[in-house]
């Protein structure tokens, strides 16, 4: 397959085997295969390990809209950012994951303002709860003192 | 709520400091009380820092008035149809206390005012509503045989807020004892790190004109002052790193004439000076060559002072002027 690869075309293989082609220049958006592509450390096919085909799927796609959108309008791009990462938890998180992993940073950006936006009204216990779940441990040994605004909403 | 998944991806430290870092001050006062690492990441000052640069790469987009009732106001000009709202400090300590003379200075977004009340300085926090009464200089020297200047600024090499009290006092000879005194100005300086305040070596500069508030600039509080030697109107800046004092020369044809003191005089990161129906504005900061004059009207009929209220978008400013 790679031997009829188009030139400037990579692959890039998720962590559950599956394969995207993908053009190089959406592909170096990820810094942390820019940098195995400057070093020719990377052979056609890259192993993307720790992000699977859906997530690696998604981040592709918002790759492409931004390679491919440079000349168009920064309003236009906005929109598909705000609808690109207006997802559910589990794969915003995910995503998250992913784009700090492989350091592409437009994706990042758009991730953290998004995780910003929705916790800015939220009060403490929800953050506690949803933002926080898998800490909730660390917070309930911890001698910390709840105060008040635990109960309070803020939306 | 609903049980939380136990394989919740855990977001490294930097990550959850990029998103806090967009949040909203009043958010991050209350998120203080999430967890430990919540707390000391917020209460960092290394996050304040890059929190308040991120925040701030938008112009500044709120006024605080004084209003005729001394009570202080909010005003959103960016808004469409701005409206002013009155804001409260809860933590000032007695409710009848919530009133104020004057606006001392501001700087990133922290006002110094005095209090109509107790006659004392106020750090005030408009964003959250927050109040510090400062402690009175033990140096400044009672108004009545001095003349008081102050100013707020931030001083990044110490990574705190400062206050600046410059207290003039002239010379003379004193009639009971007979003792002369020189004229001096006492310059003593709080920090709010420390809470407290320290007497520095004395200003050779003449503080007993123009505005008593200074304005604070690159690391810089402003004042109008009369340079010591020969008596010409310069514009006094006081390093709050290395605590001295420098100056630089208003635009030309000011000089000497009473200066129109700036009000509030900087705009956009520029230090501007209204002249009646002009401004001249400092494009490169300290260079005196660099005063530009802008005219703002050619009508005549306009003779009343203008003064300069903030830069809007697109380079507009927003302008009052005095009705007769």
């Amino acid at each position: 397959m790679s031997s009829s690869l188009e030139k400037n075309m990579l692959i890039l293989r998720s962590s559950d085997g599956e394969e995207f082609i993908v053009p190089e220049v959406v592909a170096v958006m990820s810094k942390a295969i820019k940098n195995m592509v400057e070093d020719e450390c990377a052979s056609n096919t890259i192993p993307v390990p720790n992000v699977d085909a859906n997530i690696l799927a998604m981040v592709i796609e918002f790759c492409k809209k931004h390679d491919e959108s440079e000349a168009e309008a920064a309003s236009d791009l906005k929109t598909f950012d705000s609808e690109f990462v207006n997802r559910g938890q589990e794969a915003l998180y995910d995503l998250i994951t992913a784009a700090n992993f492989r350091d592409v940073k437009e994706l990042l950006d758009a991730l953290c303002q998004n995780v910003a936006e929705m916790i800015k009204g939220k009060s403490v216990h929800h953050i506690r709860i949803q933002f926080l779940g898998y800490q909730l441990f660390e917070i309930l040994t911890s001698n910390f003192i709840w105060n008040i605004w635990c109960d309070r909403d803020f939306d | 709520m609903k049980a939380t998944r136990s394989d919740f991806p855990i977001l490294p430290q930097e990550l959850i400091a990029d998103i806090l870092c967009r949040l909203p001050v009043k958010s991050l006062s209350r998120f203080k009380s999430v967890s430990h690492s919540w707390y000391s990441l917020i209460s960092n000052p290394h996050f304040a820092q890059t929190h308040f640069t991120q925040t701030t790469n938008k112009k500044p987009d709120r006024l605080i008035l004084i209003s005729d009732s001394h009570t202080l106001f909010s005003v959103d000009y960016a808004a469409d149809s701005p409206v002013a709202t009155e804001i409260h400090f809860p933590s000032v300590e007695d409710e009848s206390y919530d009133v104020w003379a004057e606006i001392l200075g501001s700087c990133n977004g922290l006002v110094l005012a005095l209090n109509e009340s107790d006659v004392a300085m106020y750090l005030l926090n408009p964003s959250t509503r927050e109040s510090k009464k400062i402690p009175e200089s033990p140096f400044a020297l009672n108004s009545v045989n001095a003349c008081n200047r102050c100013g707020l600024g931030y001083d990044s090499m110490s990574d705190g807020f400062k206050i600046v009290m410059l207290s003039y006092y002239d010379g003379g000879v004193d009639e009971e004892s007979g003792a002369t005194t020189e004229t001096n100005t006492i310059v003593s300086v709080y920090s709010l790190k420390s809470d407290s305040w320290r007497k520095i070596q004395g200003s050779s500069y003449l503080h007993c004109a123009g505005d008593p508030s200074g304005v604070y600039l690159n690391g810089c509080i402003h004042w109008q002052a009369l340079r010591g030697s020969d008596y010409i109107s310069v514009i006094v800046a006081f390093d709050l790193g290395n605590e001295v004092f420098w100056e630089f020369l208003p635009p030309p044809l000011v000089t000497n004439a009473v200066l129109p003191w700036f009000y509030p005089p900087v705009l956009g990161g520029f230090l501007c000076l209204p002249a009646y129906t002009d401004v001249w504005v400092m494009k490169e900061y300290g260079k005196k060559e660099s005063w530009t004059k802008f005219s703002f009207c050619k009508r005549e009929d306009i003779s009343t002072r203008i003064n300069l209220v903030c830069l809007l978008e697109d380079g507009e400013f927003l302008l009052s002027r005095d009705e007769e």
